[in-house]
């Protein structure tokens, strides 16, 4: 996705800045720590998971605003940048196929989340030169916060191994992304959480002559429902686990497990899930719908994930991948498809009303613009739709 | 020569009024003196530390005021004529010793020299220490002129001596920051073997008994003040307006009265001996005149203590139909009576009320000849961290933090060069600002809030001169009490604000000499606080800790260490290197910056330059820190290894 390059400085044209981002999204919750603004811009900073204005900016109108997930998103101008060719599913949002996915590599599945896919695919993408470089999450290792998740800008075998599994915090991987692409990076394949996804394509969708967008290699985005406050988990892992490295952590069906070297923990789900990000709740995207491929659970088979091909870029990568026997597909079954769109078509409903019924209260004007047709599509419905 | 070693009575010297407070002292033969230093007062210590090796006494910064009256107490106790020096803020530290003492009296010289601020020049009150005299209980003397400072002081140990009491001695900025010419007098050279024998006991119980005592040497002072030739009336024999004025307000009693040209209608006395008032010289002149003008700096004391004489029965007959003052609203500034530093105008001002004149203009000769010379704008000037300053780098630092942690935490503030930090050059972070140590005692309290529902992390800051003066006890209070908040002591290893003066955590005594060098780890760790230390020029190392250290709940102290930028450039020079601007890569107002060197982080040394629309240096200013070449988005700030071009 080539950014545009005919302008000689960022042109956000938003007409919004610092002091909206500020009001609209840092003082009312709703930052989702993705990171992209952070290497934009030195008024802005992360620590703990927290992002702050350390210091106010005189600009009125910025690059921060106009990247922000959380911000006016105009999904379907956005959709059309990302597939251009392909017909908009109001439940999963474009995509061509479904199917169970795993990493061919016993080795590298027993390292990752369920069948090992993303890391699998990163593996692939630096290995064979797809990318130069991955930029991935992974655990803190810094001994004062051992269970942070940090980005990690992988250029090897073992650094994309040492990013495998899911972390439920929000780590705000993208802060790197435009250092590493001034520095040595060349191309990037980028894994991210579905807010962090949407903020990558809204940077590619602004004029912005500082950002190269054509290095982007892949963007494969990651199912998520909610990740959790950095301070608030700490302090429930803390008293659990002291010191010790977080090894493994899953949502399976309604429970929290974590899993250190030493023990494995069972947290009460509804009490850990009550510490979600606010921002969550306004999160309409569960299956990141703007990325290349996107990966998630099968809620069914341990061993395999879920994996959405959407864009043109995204199925020759995966082709490729299977064809070169780094990863292996099945199909979806069909029952399964139905639970998939049901939990995304739930959440986006919910999400929606609230949305909805939230810029009425404020007189305001949601952040999400979705076409009528869409909107009526997902409010109309009374109970869970799952085909059309 | 030192004008202060020169042993010729009668010689006629230019000294600056604190240097004529030493002076005094040594010409009375001064055995030993204790300080803590502060504006106005800092320089009587540096004057008499200089030629200390010279005469022979001793000299010492204490850590705080009180421990410095209590050293000169002790060895007043052992005979010795001794001083403390203080600003006012520091009277009301040295308060529980002033007010124990004086109940027991001193066999040696013993003399309180106070410098007052009024108007807060450089201070954070304008206490008016005057109040403190009759408080005690003991004699005030005011200066009026440099030659008064030196001979007042010199006076004020024998006189502490014939009334075995303390005696105080008041300055105010003008006088102690001014220069003026004094005539020296003959150094007494008093030899005395210090000795405290079996029977010399000093207590202030029983309190009535030994209160009772004080009463009477005050009558005593009040006797000897009736002649004493620091009073003294000037005018015509029966005035139309008796102005009644001490210290400096002689000085602008004496300008405005020439000013309005009614030198035949107005009379001046002025009194040097302040408490006790000497009754019958008062009422002598009371006699001949129907309307009174107190005029004096801050507080009415003079006036109040007047007016109460007024009312005994011998003074009741010769009161004036007219005591005008603060109290009756002639004499007052801008902000009103009682506040803010006297001057000419003032005075002016209230003499025309009094005498109900047209409103005082200056002399036409004078307005013309002063256009000449000031018809121009000064440029203003902001009050701010020098450049290159570490408290600028720790107070970005603690700004992100708090920022970035998001609880509305609170910078708890207190007294030093990081009092600043409650302006712009601190980004307005500090919340509190009063007096030395609070912070840490704000925090002790703040921190057992959490069972009401206060929720606001604490961070107490405090410097390393006022971690040794008045944090101890505190942070005792809070280790003790299990307070939570986060101590952060900024170290710039220097008394910076008084004029680095040495203090216990830096290994000098004032005398230069080379003293064991307290460290703020060792006495935290000893008091079983965990303690680090970081340097806030490393600003992501500094902003880590800091933040990590906040989210902890529990009592810390961090240490943010860094040479005061001006004591570097004093003891090593300016490093032969140069701060620049590369043009080519500073993206100045764009989207990404927008000035964020001089418009976010704001050392005076980063300016903007307009006709090019990007970032500049100021070189003349720059301390060549190299902190910006850090923080600069755009890696435009550079730094070359070279000497500065001329």
């Amino acid at each position: 996705m080539a950014s545009n390059n005919s302008t000689a400085e960022p042109s956000p044209a938003t007409g919004k800045g610092p002091k909206e981002l500020r009001e609209e999204v840092l003082d009312a919750g709703l930052c989702t720590v993705c990171g992209m603004c952070l290497g934009l811009c030195p008024y802005l900073e992360e620590m703990g998971e927290n992002v702050a204005f350390i210091s106010d900016c005189r600009g009125d109108q910025g690059r921060c605003y106009a990247v922000c997930p959380r911000t006016d998103t105009d999904l379907d101008a956005l959709r059309r940048l990302t597939h251009p060719d392909r017909q908009t599913d109001f439940v999963l949002g474009p995509y061509e196929s479904v199917r169970m996915a795993r990493a061919k590599d016993e080795g590298v599945r027993s390292k990752g989340q369920y069948g090992g896919t993303v890391t699998a695919l990163a593996l692939f993408a630096i290995e064979t030169g797809r990318a130069d470089t991955a930029l991935l999450t992974a655990w803190s290792q810094d001994p004062d916060e051992p269970h942070a998740s940090v980005p990690l800008v992988a250029k090897t075998r073992d650094d994309v191994l040492s990013a495998s599994g899911s972390k439920y915090t929000a780590s705000p991987t993208l802060k790197v992304l435009d250092g590493i692409l001034k520095e040595d990076a060349e191309k990037v394949f980028v894994v991210g959480r579905p807010c962090q996804v949407l903020a990558l394509r809204k940077r590619m969708q602004i004029e912005d002559p500082t950002f190269p967008g054509e290095r982007i290699a892949l963007v494969v985005g990651l199912f998520c429902m909610w990740s959790l406050s950095y301070r608030d988990f700490e302090k429930m892992i803390e008293p659990l686990t002291g010191d010790e490295k977080l090894k493994r952590v899953d949502v399976p069906q309604g429970r929290f497990i974590v899993e250190t070297d030493r023990d494995t923990l069972e947290l009460d789900h509804d009490s850990v899930r009550s510490h979600s990000r606010r921002t969550c709740r306004s999160c309409f995207d569960f299956t990141s719908e703007l990325a290349d491929l996107s990966v998630g659970s099968t809620e069914w088979k341990d061993d395999w994930n879920t994996l959405i091909v959407r864009t043109e870029a995204g199925r020759a990568f995966l082709d490729a991948a299977v064809e070169q026997g780094w990863i292996e597909v099945e199909p979806f079954p069909e029952d399964r498809l139905r639970l998939l769109k049901e939990a995304s078509f739930n959440k986006k409903r919910r999400v929606l009303e609230e949305l909805e019924q939230e810029a009425k209260k404020n007189g305001t004007e949601p952040y999400l613009k979705i076409s009528q047709e869409e909107k009526e599509f997902l409010l109309r419905a009374h109970g869970p739709r799952t085909e059309e | 020569m030192d004008p202060l070693e020169i042993d010729e009575p009668g010689r006629k010297v230019l000294l600056m009024g604190n240097e004529a407070i030493a002076r005094g002292a040594i010409e009375a033969g001064l055995h030993f003196c204790a300080a803590y230093p502060g504006s106005p007062s800092s320089e009587i210590m540096a004057a008499l530390s200089r030629v200390a090796p010279h005469f022979g006494h001793y000299t010492e910064w204490s850590t705080n005021e009180k421990v410095a009256l209590e050293g000169a107490c002790g060895a007043a106790y052992t005979g010795l004529r001794a001083m403390a020096t203080m600003k006012q803020n520091g009277v009301n530290v040295a308060a529980d010793i002033l007010t124990a003492m004086a109940l027991a009296g001193n066999p040696g010289g013993l003399v309180l020299m106070v410098c007052d601020d009024p108007g807060g020049i450089s201070s954070t009150n304008e206490v008016d220490t005057r109040n403190y005299a009759r408080l005690a209980d003991v004699p005030l003397l005011e200066p009026s002129t440099f030659q008064e400072a030196k001979d007042m002081v010199r006076w004020a140990f024998s006189l502490s001596e014939e009334l075995e009491l303390l005696c105080m001695v008041r300055s105010v900025t003008r006088i102690s920051h001014a220069r003026g010419v004094v005539e020296l007098g003959t150094i007494e050279k008093i030899e005395r073997t210090p000795v405290m024998k079996p029977e010399q006991r000093y207590g202030s119980l029983p309190p009535c008994p030994n209160h009772a005592e004080v009463k009477d040497k005050l009558r005593r002072a009040r006797e000897i003040f009736e002649t004493s030739p620091f009073n003294r009336y000037a005018g015509p024999e029966e005035p139309e307006l008796l102005v009644v004025t001490c210290g400096t307000g002689w000085w602008y009693s004496t300008e405005a009265i020439q000013m309005l040209g009614v030198a035949d209608r107005v009379g001046v006395l002025k009194l040097g001996t302040t408490w006790p008032l000497p009754e019958r010289l008062l009422k002598k002149h009371l006699e001949k005149a129907s309307s009174v003008l107190v005029i004096e700096e801050s507080d009415p004391v003079l006036e109040y203590n007047l007016s109460a004489l007024l009312s005994k029965e011998d003074l009741q007959a010769v009161a004036p139909s007219r005591l005008l003052g603060k109290v009756t609203g002639t004499v007052q500034g801008v902000y009103g009576p009682g506040v803010g530093e006297m001057n000419p105008n003032v005075v002016a001002d209230a003499i025309s009320r009094a005498l109900e004149l047209e409103a005082p203009s200056l002399p036409e000769s004078l307005k013309s000849s002063m256009q000449g010379e000031i018809d121009f704008e000064i440029p203003k000037r902001e009050v701010a961290f020098c450049p290159g300053c570490p408290h600028r780098a720790s107070y970005w630092v603690m700004k992100n933090v708090l920022r970035l942690d998001g609880r509305d935490g609170l910078l708890i503030g207190d007294i030093g060069c990081y009092t600043l930090g409650f302006g712009r050059t601190g980004y307005y972070m500090s919340r509190t600002m009063h007096c030395m140590g609070s912070a840490i005692g704000f925090c002790s309290g703040m921190g057992k809030l959490a069972r009401f529902g206060f929720s606001q992390p604490t961070i107490a800051v405090v410097g390393d001169s006022t971690f040794f003066h008045a944090c101890l006890p505190g942070l005792v209070n809070a280790r003790y009490n299990s307070s939570s908040f986060l101590c952060v002591v900024l170290d710039n290893s220097a008394t910076a604000m008084t004029g680095f003066q040495p203090h216990p955590g830096t290994g000098k005594t004032a005398l230069g000499e080379e003293a064991p060098k307290l460290s703020i780890e060792s006495l935290c760790a000893g008091m079983d606080i965990p303690v680090q230390v970081v340097d806030p020029f490393d600003v992501p190392a500094a902003t880590r800790l800091l933040y990590r250290a906040l989210q902890k709940e529990e009592l810390q102290v961090v240490v943010m260490r860094h040479k005061c930028a001006v004591l570097h450039g004093r003891e090593e020079g300016l490093p032969a290197r140069r701060v620049w601007v590369d043009a080519e890569k500073c993206v100045g107002e764009q989207c990404g910056c927008n000035r964020f060197c001089s418009a976010a982080f704001g050392c005076p040394a980063l300016i903007w330059d307009e006709q090019e629309g990007i970032a500049a240096i100021d070189e003349v200013i720059c301390s060549r820190c190299g902190l910006c070449t850090e923080l600069c988005p755009g890696d435009a700030i550079r730094i070359t290894e070279e000497e500065p071009r001329p």
